[in-house]
């Protein structure tokens, strides 16, 4: 599992460490059941401090998509997926709302927002299936 | 305890030059604390004066509870200190240098020692002399994390090392952190104190600008950017409601550091009629080491000449 | 390598361990350095016979085991105290959990205890030489081990004075200048006179070291505890601060107002200020040296003063890296080798100006142009020698401690080498060649040129290596170049000298082997004692043999024979008061036996008669030269004279024929003997001369008394062909003999002048000079001195004989 993590950007550290661990849920990428790395293996993986990678699990834990496993360390709830979809969308829809919030902000009028939109959107679908 | 260092008020002068003025801040235990400075701010003095090789000329200092400069050898038991410039012997090999440092410690010292070189990969049989500077920096750090102490004091580790030390560096740092220890350090690599710190201080000409937990720091404060179309016109009003702590303008765009900024204050600019562009960010560690760091001081007019006008007294802040 | 498997040290065991390996290679250095020395002078001293300095040497081993504690002092604070702190690991030491109490103690002890160990094994020498009899218990015997003993305070005293200055300056090299300077200083001040007298040990130096021992450990210790507690503080606001490089700062300001300066100039400049003070140390150690002392120490502080200059010379460059970054900067390395060098050179003949010549000023000024010269070519060579072994243990040596320490040993091996080299000529050639050595000595100037070039060429190539290679072991270079530059002198000298010596023809006997051979055989042999009968004649003493080596057949020196030459063209008055002198010997003597009156003086005289027939008759069977001779002769003169005044006339006649009858025999016998007895036979005839009319008469007139003139003799002749002879036996000293039993000797142990070819040119070439000389000398004397002077008158009274 690839996971980076850019102090720069803006967005906190644990925060990142959410999304991308919800996306991977998401993705399937990583299975209900399946172990992740304890605290301190993480936080030396993605060299950030434990604490943290710390409060990023308990925020997963009080989600409910990460579970600890007394004494094997953390794993991925059953059930986890549903949910981590759900995040997903929404983590998308803010991204979405914050493009368009720029581009009007921009000056770009709404017919024109329109136009670009459609071809972007229709190029995502060409690409989407040829991936699959 | 709960704090493992307390720094209170404390003075330092070397002849007529005031190294340290008024300092005082806490380190909580089990943290990671990085204490940031340009060079010459005072960090090395004040880590020598933690480890007792400065005397005060006010103020006091307790690590762990002892005063460093009547108990520095029970200090030096506790801490683990890491230098810029370790002073090994070149003539010792790895395993010598353990051997011979092991002597000071209590039993158990080889042990870890032996455990960290294997980590770090270094040649037992090897002269120091024949080392790396990266693997000299390494063999440093064995040393003092062999004997497990309580706090570990880095000073300016990695600088002049190349990144996988440094990443060797961080990782142990973080060990040491996972497993409840202190550790206090003092860098210049903006970047990895920023992964890696708790607690952030930042030193400045001898005087501490700021202390407080990074989060807490990158939550409080925000970055506010904007332009003004007139710039006759006064300074829109709600600056007065938050703590500009940095300001920086460049013609006619303002690139503002400030404290408490709220969501409604950036949407209240954002309508006000004079001002375009505007945009609030968190910042990163360096913006907010730059904004405690420099002083005020517009810079570039923007003539399209590219002169320099420091005298330039655009309008200020109202 | 298993960690958990190794046990861990105690406390004091990590301590004494590490500071035992920081110092091991300084103790092998000065016990092999010092114990090489002691075997070589050992060995001179076997080989030479001159008792002086034989002395000297045996000595000199004593003062070898005195040093050792005195230099170990020096290395070990220098690489405990002085190389931990600039190498930065004192920081580190000082970070452990380490009291500064055990620190020091452990400093310390290695030390103390370090050294008498190591001082044991250099007291071997020594020790074995005076059970061997060797020494003879002389009082400057005792006075070196009275220094001996002395010297473990003193190291002590420098031990404790390093130690404070190499804790409170940067820089070890140019801290353990000051600490000798400061302690000089403090002994200057504290009232001692003489170091160089230590028989008659002044109070004052004793009670001088004293008080520097408790005064100096207190605040050693205080200053070890500060600078413990401090760490390593890095020079942060001092004055100076830590330059890397450039102009001093006073020109700093002129920086902008000139144009760039040139490239020479930033170097020389640079080079100038580079341990500025540990060269002016040296200076003033070496200027406190002669105000102190004024024997020859003053010259070999000199000497040691300039050894350090030349490790000053690189020495900044090897700690601090300055070099490389010029060279970096596109500077030739040997531009920077010269400009470091250049500026050493204005200290380097301040140092030979106060240091060395102006001790030995009174007897500079007393001698002649010639030895002025010649001294100052001395002071000149050993300088330039000395810094040039010293920059070029600079270069090979990163740590200035051990360029120094090896620039050390490195000399006074070279230096040891040379004195045995000439002690062995010495003992060889004295009796056949005597200004051989010193001659010889002489030439070592000529050496001196290629040495210095030798030195020169590989600073300037060994310094591009230095500098473009990273880490180079330069030090093997040091130890196959020292040696052969130092002994090039000697053996430029040993194998060119004889082509210095004009060539001329040698006018010596062609003597064979087997005719010295049977002269000295017979010489060991020959019974020299006289006959028991002659205890009026002044009796001789029993000389070693090899001494009576000298008698006929060598003598002592060619030079006697031409005093004697000189000598004999005496006056007419020294004669005459010889006579007068030989004749009151005689009354008194047989005053002396109890002949006061006259009858009882002739009765005795009579009675010695038959003594001297018996004399006469043994000197003439013997083959050999009897060196009583030349006094018997007179005596019985004189004896005869006494005879005609006690109015004896046949007694004195008697006697009178027995005194020609001796000179007959010693004139015809050899020249030796011809030559040996000018003094008494021109005594017998100027008494002769003494007669009065009556006194002639009462002998039986004048044709009597012209019968006692003796006939005519050739001493010019003589002396040229003994002079020839004698040569030549000195000649074959040279070459060496065979015994009866076919037994090679070499006379005396060794005789290296032999084994070495352009040596014995040398020596035969200077033999044949000096020949060439004395025969000059002699054929330029009046024919037939004697017989001009005194026997001409006499025949000229009475007619020929």
């Amino acid at each position: 599992m690839q996971l980076s993590i850019d102090p720069d950007n803006g967005i906190p550290i644990y925060e990142q460490l959410i999304r991308q661990i919800k996306y991977a849920v998401a993705e399937g990428i990583l299975m209900p059941g399946q172990v992740i790395p304890s605290v301190r293996d993480m936080a030396k993986q993605l060299t950030v401090n434990p604490n943290t990678v710390q409060r990023a699990y308990f925020q997963l834990q009080s989600e409910e998509i990460l579970q600890s496993l007394r004494g094997r360390g953390v794993a991925v709830c059953e059930g986890a997926k549903k949910q981590c979809v759900v995040d997903r969308q929404q983590i998308l829809a803010e991204r979405l709302s914050a493009v368009l919030d720029e581009a009007i902000r921009g000056g770009l009028d709404e017919d024109r927002l329109r136009t670009m939109f459609e071809k972007a959107l229709k190029n995502a679908i060409r690409s989407g299936e040829k991936q699959s | 305890m709960s704090e493992m260092i307390r720094v209170n008020n404390v003075c330092k002068r070397f002849g007529k030059r005031t190294v340290l003025k008024n300092v005082s801040f806490q380190v909580p235990s089990g943290v990671v604390f990085a204490l940031l400075g340009e060079n010459g701010a005072g960090k090395s003095t004040l880590i020598k004066s933690m480890l007792g090789y400065n005397k005060l000329d006010s103020g006091n200092i307790a690590v762990c509870g002892l005063d460093p400069v009547n108990q520095p050898l029970e200090i030096r038991r506790k801490v683990g200190y890491v230098s810029d410039a370790p002073g090994l012997y070149e003539w010792m090999t790895v395993a010598q240098a353990g051997w011979y440092a092991s002597g000071f410690y209590p039993q158990g010292f080889l042990k870890t020692y032996g455990e960290r070189i294997s980590d770090f990969q270094l040649p037992h049989d090897a002269k120091i002399r024949d080392l790396s500077k990266g693997m000299r920096a390494k063999v440093a750090l064995s040393l003092a994390m062999a004997f497990d102490p309580e706090l570990l004091i880095l000073d300016e580790p990695t600088s002049g090392l190349d990144p996988l030390v440094r990443r060797s560096f961080l990782e142990s740092m973080i060990d040491r952190a996972a497993a409840g220890q202190t550790v206090f350090l003092s860098s210049h690599q903006i970047q990895e104190v920023e992964r890696v710190a708790d607690w952030v201080a930042i030193l400045h000409q001898g005087s501490l600008q700021i202390v407080a937990p990074l989060e807490e720091l990158k939550s409080s404060i925000s970055i506010l950017d904007f332009s003004q179309r007139d710039p006759l016109l006064a300074m829109p009003a709600e600056l007065d409601q938050v703590e500009v702590l940095h300001k920086l303008q460049v013609g006619r765009s303002f690139h503002l550091m400030v404290r408490g900024l709220t969501p409604e204050i950036v949407s209240s600019l954002s309508q006000n009629a004079n001002l375009f562009e505007v945009k609030s960010i968190r910042p990163n560690l360096e913006e907010l080491y730059l904004g405690f760091t420099q002083p005020f001081e517009p810079r570039l007019s923007d003539d399209g000449l590219g002169q320099l006008s420091k005298n330039a007294k655009n309008s200020e802040v109202a | 390598m298993e960690f958990s498997q190794i046990t861990k040290p105690s406390l004091w065991g990590a301590l004494v361990w590490k500071d035992f390996q920081q110092v091991k290679q300084t103790f092998a250095a000065v016990l092999i350095g010092l114990f090489f020395a002691q075997l070589v002078l050992m060995v001179a001293a076997n080989g030479t016979v001159e008792e002086f300095t034989k002395q000297g040497f045996l000595q000199g081993t004593i003062i070898c085991a005195s040093i050792a504690p005195i230099l170990l002092a020096i290395g070990c604070s220098g690489m405990l105290v002085g190389q931990e702190r600039q190498s930065g690991t004192w920081a580190w030491s000082s970070s452990l959990p380490v009291a500064w109490q055990t620190a020091l103690l452990s400093k310390l002890s290695i030390s103390l205890l370090g050294t008498l160990v190591a001082t044991i094994p250099l007291t071997i020498v020594p020790l074995a030489l005076w059970y061997g009899g060797q020494f003879t218990p002389k009082v400057d015997s005792i006075a070196t081990v009275y220094s001996f003993g002395l010297s473990f305070l003193v190291f002590l005293e420098v031990t404790v004075f390093c130690y404070l200055t190499t804790l409170l300056m940067r820089e070890t090299l140019t801290a353990l200048a000051a600490a000798g300077m400061g302690l000089l200083a403090l002994h200057l001040i504290l009232g001692l006179t003489d170091i160089g007298d230590l028989w008659r040990v002044e109070f004052s130096f004793v009670y001088a070291l004293i008080i520097n021992l408790v005064v100096g450990t207190i605040v050693m210790v205080a200053t070890f505890a500060w600078r413990w507690r401090i760490g390593q503080q890095a020079t942060f606001f001092s004055p100076r601060g830590s330059i890397a490089i450039g102009p001093p700062s006073k020109m700093a300001f002129l920086v902008f107002a000139q144009p760039a300066p040139s490239e020479w100039r930033v170097m020389l400049s640079h080079s100038f200020a580079n341990s500025f003070w540990l060269r002016g140390c040296c200076l003033v150690g070496c200027v406190l040296v002669t105000l102190m002392t004024n024997d020859g120490s003053a010259s070999l502080a000199g000497v040691i003063a300039i050894l350090i200059l030349g490790v000053s010379v690189f020495d900044g460059d090897q700690t601090l890296n300055r070099f490389r970054f010029l060279a970096d900067r596109g500077i030739t390395p040997w531009k920077l080798a010269v400009s470091r060098m250049i500026m050493v050179l204005p200290w380097v003949i301040l140092v030979m100006l106060f240091g060395m010549i102006a001790p030995n000023l009174p007897n500079i000024l007393k001698g002649s142009v010639q030895e002025l010269v010649w001294g100052l070519l001395v002071v000149a060579s050993t300088g330039t020698l000395a810094f040039l072994v010293g920059a070029l243990a600079s270069l090979c040596f990163r740590k200035s401690v051990v360029a120094i320490t090896v620039a050390m040993v490195g000399s006074i091996v070279a230096v040891a080498a040379t004195v045995l080299f000439f002690a062995a000529i010495e003992s060889s050639m004295s009796y056949a060649v005597p200004q051989l050595t010193m001659k010889l000595s002489k030439l070592l100037v000529l050496g001196v040129p290629f040495s210095v070039l030798v030195l020169v060429v590989s600073i300037l190539l060994l310094c591009r290596q230095w500098i473009v290679l990273e880490s180079v072991k330069l030090a093997r270079h040091f130890a196959w170049i020292v040696p052969v530059a130092l002994l090039l002198p000697v053996t430029i000298a040993s194998t060119f000298g004889f082509l210095t010596v004009p060539v001329v023809k040698w006018q010596g006997d062609k003597t064979d082997r087997s005719v010295y051979q049977d002269a000295y055989r017979q010489m060991r042999n020959a019974d020299t004692k006289p006959a028991s009968s002659a205890e009026a004649f002044v009796p001789i003493e029993m000389n070693p043999p090899w001494l009576d080596l000298s008698k006929p057949w060598l003598s002592s020196s060619i030079g006697n024979l031409r005093n004697l030459a000189y000598a004999r063209n005496g006056t007419f008055e020294q004669i005459a008061q010889t006579s007068t002198g030989v004749v009151n010997e005689i009354q008194e003597e047989l005053e002396l036996a109890g002949a006061d009156s006259s009858q009882l003086a002739m009765d005795v005289l009579k009675s010695r008669v038959p003594d001297i027939d018996e004399a006469i008759s043994k000197s003439q069977s013997s083959q050999y030269f009897d060196p009583l001779l030349d006094n018997k002769i007179a005596r019985v003169a004189a004896m005869a004279t006494l005879a005609l005044r006690g109015n004896e006339p046949e007694l004195s006649l008697a006697l009178w024929k027995s005194n020609r009858e001796f000179q007959e025999m010693a004139a015809g016998a050899t020249d030796t003997s011809l030559l040996r007895t000018y003094a008494s036979r021109s005594v017998s005839m100027f008494l002769l001369n003494q007669l009065s009319d009556s006194e002639v008469e009462k002998l039986g007139g004048r044709e009597v008394v012209a019968s006692l003139i003796p006939s005519e003799c050739d001493e010019r002749a003589a002396t040229i062909s003994e002079t020839r002879s004698t040569v030549s036996m000195q000649r074959l000293v040279v070459w060496g003999y065979t015994n009866q039993d076919g037994t090679t000797v070499n006379y005396p142990q060794w005789n290296i002048v032999n084994l070495y070819p352009p040596l014995r040119w040398f020596a035969e070439r200077e033999l044949a000079l000096e020949l060439d000389r004395v025969l000059q000398i002699n054929s330029a004397l009046y024919k037939n001195y004697i017989t001009y002077i005194v026997r001409a008158p006499l025949v000229a009274r009475f007619g020929e004989p």
